[in-house]
C-alpha cells in the first residue's frame, strides 16, 4: 500500500530524533568523567540532522527502481558529530588527575542545554508517532469505505 | 413455446473469440491474485513474527520500526478481511439469487 511511504517518512523522523536522545544521554553520561592527562578524554557530541543528500546518481537509481514516492528522497539522515566545546577547569588540587596548576578538566558538556535537546527530541518523537498514526488511521478509514 | 430465437444469441457469446478465452484467462488471473495477495499477507505476518521474537530476545535495534511493521501487518490482514468480506457477499447474493 502506499501508506507504507508514509511510515518510512515518520520512521526515518523517529531515527533521527532517537539519535538525538542517544547523544545527549551519552554527553550527559560523560558530563563528570574526568579527562586524563595524557589528553585521551571525551569530545562533547552533537547531532547534525540533514535532509538526505539526492544529488548522486546511484541513489536517484535505486529509489526510481524502488518506485519511492517524490517525499521519500529528502528523508532527514543524522549524522553525530564533535561538538568542540572547550573543556572545563574545575581546580581541584587533591585530584589525581590534576595538572600542574591543580586544575582538573571535565568535558564541556552543559548540562542545560542537553536536557533542552532530549526535550526537543522527545516532543518530536511525539510529532512523529503522531504524524504515523494519522497515516494509519486514514489507511484504516479507507478500508471502511462500502463496509 | 421455442427457444431458438434466443438460442443464437448464446451461440454468439459463446463462440466469441474475443470473450471467451479472455474470460478464461480472467477467471484464472483472479484466484492467482487472490493466491498471491494472501501470500503477501502471510509474508508479512511471518515476519512481524520474526520481529517479535528478536524483541523478545532483546536484538532489536529500534523498536518504532517493529512497532511500524506490526502496524503494516495489520493493515494489510484488514485490507484482506475487507476483500474477503466483499466477495463473500457478491457470492451469498448470487446463491440467493432466485432464478
Amino acid at each position: 500500500m502506499d501508506y507504507t511511504h508514509t511510515f518510512a517518512i515518520s520512521a526515518a523522523g523517529m531515527s533521527v530524533e532517537r539519535a538525538r536522545v542517544d547523544v545527549a544521554a551519552l554527553n550527559l553520561a560523560n558530563a563528570q568523567t574526568v579527562q586524563s592527562t595524557d589528553g585521551k578524554n571525551f569530545q562533547p557530541l552533537q547531532v547534525i540532522a540533514r535532509s538526505a543528500d539526492q544529488g548522486s546518481f546511484n541513489q536517484l537509481i535505486s529509489q526510481g527502481m524502488q518506485g519511492a514516492s517524490e517525499f521519500t528522497r529528502d528523508l532527514p539522515v543524522a549524522s553525530v558529530e564533535v561538538s568542540g566545546a572547550s573543556p572545563r577547569q574545575v581546580y581541584e588540587p587533591g585530584h589525581p588527575f590534576a595538572n600542574a596548576q591543580g586544575f582538573v578538566s571535565y568535558p564541556g558538556v552543559d548540562p542545560a542545554r542537553e536536557m533542552v535537546s532530549l526535550m526537543t527530541a522527545m516532543r518530536s518523537y511525539e510529532a512523529n508517532v503522531a504524524a504515523m498514526n494519522a497515516a494509519r488511521t486514514m489507511a484504516l478509514k479507507a478500508l471502511d469505505i462500502g463496509g | 413455446m421455442s427457444i431458438d430465437s434466443i438460442a443464437s444469441i448464446a451461440n454468439v457469446s459463446m463462440m466469441d473469440p474475443a470473450l471467451g478465452p479472455a474470460a478464461a484467462a480472467q477467471q484464472g488471473g483472479f484466484s492467482q491474485m487472490v493466491a498471491k495477495g494472501l501470500d503477501e499477507v502471510n509474508q508479512k505476518l511471518l515476519s512481524t513474527q520474526t520481529d517479535l521474537q528478536k524483541l523478545a530476545v532483546g536484538d532489536v535495534q529500534n523498536l518504532h520500526q517493529v512497532m511500524i511493521n506490526l502496524e503494516e501487518a495489520r493493515m494489510s490482514f484488514q485490507l484482506l478481511m475487507q476483500v474477503r468480506n466483499r466477495v463473500l457477499e457478491a457470492y451469498q447474493d448470487v446463491m440467493k439469487m432466485s432464478v
